[in-house]
């Protein structure tokens, strides 16, 4: 191979970034193979080797140009894979919808399930359907991040009476619990970052409806009042999920990156108005505004960090 | 609008086509889809690398192809497409559908006061 040729396939090879290592080098080796035939017939119609080099290389184009275009090929979803990664919300929604979290072993086994087909999907080389999996299995951290700060909450006024072991044990480790788990999330994101912000989009995607139902079993008080709060809304919850669960669809069929963007917009909106009924019926025009303000930027942040990542 | 670029947006709109009848014929590799395009149109077709790889992932994402590394008769391995069944429909609805394009196009374009 040629020094213009290993340059081209080096610079091309920066731009792909489909994240999986094995679908890029097999992009690579096609067209290099392809190079290899195509100056051979050049150079048998009489054309020099270089010039011969310089010509198929013009016909693939700039190498960012064709990366852009290769990526964008991959951008659509096997319907098989689409319809999986949607299954991840279905999932939730039925958990939420049947209260299914109430029974220990139905929970457990729903966590069991979520982390297997996450790991399952990380080793596939983290196929569009990983995502939706991926986020459901971050929503546990966030869930076990609330049980941390109810220890805090619990334990912190017992300390103010006087040193205890168990005490200082609960705080200490609920108090570590919140650094680990932020950088568990930022570098999940981080790393899909790298392939396309829009994947880590969809990693953040179950985060917020989580996040949604915590506030307000925390604003009903707790963990034991709250849960009948979230049994009442259960239908409506089972609705959010559904709803997320078609977008999902929508987002992994969609081949241009614009209606994708849409969806992702589309499903935070329809989730900032879901917790306003929820959360805070009674909140005022500005809470509400700021609320959808910080959904549509959560959900579309690893775009900030895919610039300066 | 030159006529160079007609001929452009003409062979854009028609190059899944394209790649899935020749593949209707035999399974090929990308290099072999080019020469055959050209050979077959009688040099009025080139469609460039650029334009047909992403063509080609793109119709294997959507499951119209299917692409398998094999040794060609040369004994080196190249990445052969073939027509998935899927792929032969949606070759059909093609067909019809130019067919009905060109019929509609030739009276509109041949026909005199």
């Amino acid at each position: 191979m040629s020094s213009e040729v290993a340059g081209y396939f080096e610079r091309l090879r920066s731009h792909l970034r489909l994240g999986d290592t094995f679908e890029s080098d097999d992009v690579m080796r096609e067209l290099s193979t392809h190079v290899e035939d195509r100056v051979v017939e050049l150079v048998r119609a009489g054309m020099s080797p270089a010039r011969a080099e310089h010509a198929v290389l013009s016909g693939f184009g700039r190498p960012r140009t064709l990366a852009h275009l290769v990526r964008q090929a991959h951008l659509v979803t096997p319907w098989a894979d689409a319809l999986l990664g949607a299954a991840a919300f279905v999932f939730l929604a039925v958990i939420v919808g049947a209260e299914l979290w109430h029974v220990p072993a139905f929970a457990a086994g729903g966590a069991g399930l979520v982390v297997a087909l996450t790991l399952y999907g990380l080793w596939q080389g983290r196929p569009a359907w990983f995502y939706p999996w991926a986020g459901a299995a971050l929503t546990l951290p966030l869930a076990a991040g609330y049980i941390a700060f109810a220890v805090l909450h619990r334990e912190l006024p017992a300390l103010t009476a006087g040193p205890h072991a168990l005490a200082l044990a609960g705080v200490a480790g609920a108090l570590l619990y919140f650094p680990i788990g932020l950088f568990v999330v930022a570098a999940a994101v981080l790393v899909a970052v790298r392939r396309d912000w829009l994947d880590a989009s969809v990693l953040l995607s179950p985060l917020p409806g989580v996040l949604v139902e915590i506030i307000a079993v925390h604003r009903a008080g707790g963990i034991a009042a709250g849960g009948q709060a979230l049994s009442e809304a259960s239908a409506l919850l089972f609705g959010v999920y559904l709803g997320m669960a078609i977008a999902t669809l929508a987002f992994l069929r969609s081949s241009t990156r614009n209606v994708k963007v849409m969806t992702l917009v589309g499903s935070a909106v329809g989730l900032w108005a879901v917790s306003a009924l929820f959360v805070d019926p009674g909140g005022g025009l500005v809470a509400l505004a700021a609320r959808g303000a910080l959904l549509v930027g959560f959900l579309l942040s690893p775009a900030l960090v895919a610039r300066h990542a | 609008m030159t006529l160079g670029s007609y001929l452009t947006q003409l062979l854009k709109g028609n190059t899944d086509v394209l790649i899935l009848s020749l593949l209707e014929r035999a399974p090929m590799h990308g290099h072999q889809i080019l020469q055959e395009l050209e050979a077959t149109s009688g040099g009025f077709f080139h469609v460039s690398e650029g334009t047909l790889y992403p063509a080609l992932y793109r119709l294997a994402r959507e499951g119209y192809i299917r692409g398998r590394w094999a040794k060609i008769a040369t004994g080196r391995e190249r990445k052969v497409y073939e027509l998935t069944k899927k792929g032969e429909h949606r070759l059909q609805e093609c067909r019809s559908t130019w067919s009905g394009f060109a019929r509609a196009m030739n009276r509109v374009t041949t026909q005199t006061t």
